[in-house]
């Protein structure tokens, strides 16, 4: 596989790479946060990315690439020395560009059943979770890049 | 995943046998459910004790039930790891749905319409 992140560096790199159908999308996750536990983040926080890379894994697979198995979603991440950065990668329908704010205006609070969304709650989580996120679209390459601080929080 | 039913007086538990409650697992969790639930079930338990992860549509999938269950209904949510309930206490569901440490505390609330414990 080709290497897709572009971003000349000396820190540790490693790309993985799965087909575009749910059932792949826990590989990507449990390898990540390993990854993350190797790089001394703590397990609560490792726990997290996973989840992070899981909705975001989950996106390109239904939005961009529509369910195509044929299609691979791509992961780097790369481990510097105080965070990781996680890109996941898609080739297929661009998110819209206002996609990764209007996700930050969730309502708060629910206070009834009826108000509650069943589905669409995945951006909000991964920007709730991540240190910083961005969404970048060239080429046909889509770039959801999260970073995450291995330290504690304090 | 598999779904195990026991009812207890009005409280139908449904003990989810599988490790993740996620966009993989969450369209047959629904469909399961939807068979195991019957009219005049208002309130119904996941024991949750087995899930290690739970992604946000697996959340979704939660609120569905909960949906299903209509206006009256209840739902709680019993045994669930810390790092699992995160993803609960991030959307809020602490404001519709009940958490408890253990089924049995589970079954007794819904049963006396008791108290929650947020995640």
């Amino acid at each position: 596989m080709e290497a897709p992140g572009g971003r000349e560096s000396a820190a540790p790199k490693l790309w993985l790479a799965i087909q575009s159908r749910f059932e792949d999308v826990a590989l990507l996750g449990v390898a990540v946060e390993r990854v993350c536990l190797h790089a001394g983040m703590p397990g609560e926080t490792a726990y997290r990315v996973h989840l992070c890379v899981a909705e975001a894994a989950n996106n390109a697979i239904e939005h961009s690439h529509e369910f195509d198995a044929s299609r691979q979603v791509q992961v780097e991440v790369e481990i510097a020395r105080a965070d990781v950065r996680i890109q996941v990668i898609d080739r297929g329908k661009a998110m819209a560009s206002d996609a990764l704010t209007a996700a930050r205006r969730r309502p708060a609070e629910y206070e009834d059943v009826a108000s509650l969304p069943s589905r669409g709650m995945g951006l909000y989580l991964i920007q709730s979770i991540m240190d910083s996120v961005e969404y970048r679209s060239e080429n046909g390459t889509n770039r959801l890049i999260m970073t995450k601080t291995i330290a504690p929080s304090v | 995943m598999e779904l195990q039913s026991e009812r207890h007086g009005e409280v139908l538990v449904l003990k989810i046998a599988g490790e993740r409650l996620s966009a993989d697992t969450a369209q047959r969790f629904k469909a399961d459910v939807a068979n195991l639930l019957e009219d005049a079930v208002k309130r119904v338990v996941f024991d949750m004790s087995s899930v290690k992860f739970v992604d946000s549509t697996g959340v979704g999938a939660v609120i569905s039930v909960l949906k299903m269950l209509g206006p009256s209904g209840q739902l709680a949510i019993a045994g669930l790891s810390d790092s699992a309930a995160y993803v609960f206490q991030l959307t809020h569901m602490y404001k519709v749905m009940l958490f408890f440490t253990t089924t049995s505390e589970a079954i007794s609330a819904l049963a006396d319409h008791g108290s929650p414990r947020r995640p």
